[in-house]
């Protein structure tokens, strides 16, 4: 489980407080989206989570053992993968090369991580066809894909995407949100993403509003905490 | 890491070419710089050895003078009788002593005083060798004056030189020739050192004995007297000169006697005896000052001059500065010259790829943003990183290497003309009828451990050139360089 306990986070000394003593847990096996107005720090949140920030105060911890002690390069190899907006892959490779890169770097190389690329690039539609051409030569929802194939193709339980549908079209964009479903419900991974689209907030399982540097759970997963 | 490394060096062609161009130009001008500037010291190098460096300290010799007694009249009153022959009254020679030699030769650069004598001599038990290229000089005309006994005696001549460093001379100095068999002769070891191929054509070896006897008419010029004298053979030698005869030969055979061939090396006292000199009717007075540079001719000078010699009748001659001036000019020129560039190649050049390296990495910010998001390590990245650059430079730096090659052999050879005329006007060794060519042209030569140095030089200022904009990066926050990522 990845928890936030009291995480507070400002960018500077003099600065305001973006988030401020959030708690939250994600789970595997749970689809989870956070949506706030702009600026209300949900990228803050998603970088937090990855490590790739640490927390002004209070801890983020994997399975009970704080990112401090883990260390933010351990956690993305093994733990934790990221899809972007802007899919963030290396334009000069093929699909297959991106995907056999973050294998490599979470520690699994050799022909096995071709394959095993092959396989996961496979699963999410890409074709034989495009999985050897660079990737900018793809459309947004193929590379959205390979991004996401790249994720999880790591072996990381904890995937954070951030707006993974913001450059997509509604048919792409579902596409996507059905992925998303599948790693879930088939692979138990947790999914963590910070949207604001209706579309993808709708297929989650849980929601958090960030308001005023607040999580709040929403929705009906709120009604029953409040229960 | 590797494959990702070539991956991103084959996919960015423009960045990867702009790179490469600059340090193949930057390469290439100064790869040819140091090429040139090597090839020109050595050169120089080479010619300082050939030519060598020396002093020679001579004694004076005075004219012989005639007093006349006051009232003595030269007038019609004077007999036959009377009639002195200025050759026959005594000159005053202010002699080498081997104090002097002694004091010298304890000076620093000082490698060695050597005394010389040379002549013309007969052999009796073998016969000169007539190997040459160019004019045969059996087919020549004979205009020298020589009357018709001496071309008879120095047809079948040989050179006899007498000194006390044999390995000083410019043949040995210069290893144009080299000993094979036996020793050098000296006075611990009197004889004879020959040619190969005298001692091939005579079936002579070390241990046998070669007669030879001064001609008539040097002996009579030099008021000796000619005597045989039966030389142990002691020593062996191969030359690699050559005798060209020129179409202004005027001796005829008797230039034979000047072939490199022919040349007999005797120790001092052996070529002493044979000329028939004794310690009554001469005394040697010069020797020449080796000294181990040119460069220490001055200093050398000035410590000769301290020491406690009668400079009133002695003089100290520098035999090498004027030959030193002529030739080494223009090989100086190229190699300042040379050294200009690789300075400037390597200041201006360490610059520009400073410049270029880091532009090209800060484009990395979006890789080095991704890498991190996928969790690589910040050493793993810096690591790929200089192996991007790496790969580029070492591939740009051996081509500019190779071509560095050709560009200074085209440029050597358009230099070399005007340096070889020069050095064709002070080479030393030049016969007025027949000359022995020294070799001497600029070579060019890679130097694998210059460009191993410029190599490490370039690896080090793209170190620093790819480290310090890549750790400033990375000093930023992850989430930062992710947002200058997007």
């Amino acid at each position: 489980m990845l928890s936030m306990q009291k995480v507070s986070f400002r960018y500077g000394k003099n600065t305001d407080y973006v988030l401020s003593g959030v708690d939250a847990d994600f789970v595997p096996g749970k689809f989870y989206t956070v949506f706030g107005p702009s600026g209300s720090g949900k990228t803050t949140c998603l970088s937090l989570l990855g490590g790739l920030d640490t927390p002004t105060a209070g801890e983020v911890l994997l399975d009970g053992i704080s990112l401090r002690q883990i260390g933010g390069e351990e956690l993305r190899r093994k733990h934790v993968s990221y899809i972007f907006q802007n899919y963030m892959l290396f334009p000069y490779m093929s699909a297959v090369q991106n995907v056999v890169t973050a294998i490599e770097i979470s520690g699994k190389g050799g022909r096995e991580a071709k394959q095993e690329a092959e396989k996961v690039l496979l699963s999410l539609g890409i074709e034989e066809k495009d999985m050897y051409r660079k990737v900018r030569k793809l459309s947004g929802g193929q590379q959205q894909r390979v991004a996401i194939a790249r994720s999880v193709a790591t072996g990381s339980r904890y995937i954070l995407a951030d707006e993974p549908t913001g450059n997509l079209d509604k048919k792409n964009a579902q596409m996507i949100i059905d992925i998303f479903l599948r790693l879930v419900r088939e692979q138990e991974k947790c999914l963590v993403v910070v949207t604001h689209s209706q579309q993808v907030r709708d297929a989650s399982d849980i929601r958090y509003e960030l308001t005023d540097g607040q999580l709040s759970l929403w929705g009906e997963a709120a009604e029953y905490a409040e229960f | 890491m590797l494959k990702r490394v070539f991956l991103n060096v084959i996919q960015k062609p423009f960045q990867t070419c702009v790179l490469f161009f600059m340090v193949f130009l930057i390469g290439i001008i100064g790869c040819s710089g140091v090429t040139l500037y090597f090839a020109a010291d050595s050169t120089r190098q080479e010619t300082l050895r050939q030519l060598g460096a020396q002093l020679m300290l001579s004694g004076h010799t005075e004219a012989p003078t005639i007093e006349w007694t006051v009232g003595e009249s030269l007038g019609s009153g004077i007999s036959e009788d009377t009639v002195i022959n200025i050759d026959d009254l005594p000159s005053k020679t202010y002699p080498v002593t081997e104090e002097m030699i002694q004091q010298i030769e304890a000076l620093p650069h000082v490698q060695g005083c050597e005394m010389y004598l040379s002549t013309v001599v007969q052999p009796y038990n073998c016969q000169n060798v007539k190997k040459y290229s160019g004019y045969n000089p059996e087919e020549q005309n004979q205009t020298a004056t020589f009357s018709e006994e001496e071309i008879t005696q120095e047809k079948g001549a040989l050179t006899l030189v007498g000194s006390t460093r044999i390995d000083l001379l410019d043949e040995f100095r210069r290893g144009q020739n080299v000993l094979t068999e036996g020793s050098l002769p000296s006075a611990d070891n009197p004889g004879v050192l020959i040619s190969e191929e005298l001692a091939a054509q005579n079936g002579l070896s070390v241990g046998d004995s070669i007669e030879i006897a001064i001609t008539q008419p040097r002996a009579q010029a030099l008021h000796t007297q000619s005597k045989r004298q039966s030389l142990p053979v002691v020593g062996i030698y191969h030359t690699s000169l050559y005798f060209e005869v020129l179409e202004t030969n005027s001796c005829g055979e008797a230039i034979f006697a000047a072939s490199p061939y022919n040349a007999v090396f005797a120790d001092y006292g052996s070529a002493f005896t044979t000329i028939g000199y004794t310690e009554e009717t001469y005394t040697p007075s010069s020797t020449t000052v080796y000294v181990n540079s040119p460069t220490q001719l001055d200093s050398v000078a000035e410590q000769i001059k301290a020491i406690p010699i009668d400079w009133e009748h002695y003089t100290l001659f520098n035999m090498t500065q004027g030959i030193y001036e002529d030739s080494g000019a223009q090989l100086e020129s190229i190699s300042t010259t040379a050294l200009r560039i690789v300075l400037f190649s390597l200041i201006a050049g360490g610059i520009l790829l400073v410049l270029a390296v880091s532009i090209w990495n800060k484009s990395n910010t979006y890789e080095t943003g991704l890498l991190i998001a996928l969790g690589e390590s910040k050493p793993r990245i810096l690591l790929s990183q200089l192996l991007k650059v790496a790969l580029i430079v070492l591939c740009a730096f051996a081509a500019a290497c190779i071509c560095s090659y050709f560009l200074t052999t085209f440029l050597a050879q358009n230099l070399e003309p005007e340096f070889i005329s020069q050095s064709a006007e002070t080479s030393v060794g030049a016969f007025e009828d027949g000359k022995m060519a020294i070799a001497q042209h600029l070579y060019i030569q890679p130097r694998p451990q210059a460009f191993l140095w410029m190599a490490g030089l370039g690896l080090l200022l793209i170190l620093l050139a790819v480290s310090i904009p890549a750790t400033i990066v990375m000093r930023l926050r992850p989430r930062s360089i992710l947002d200058k990522a997007e």
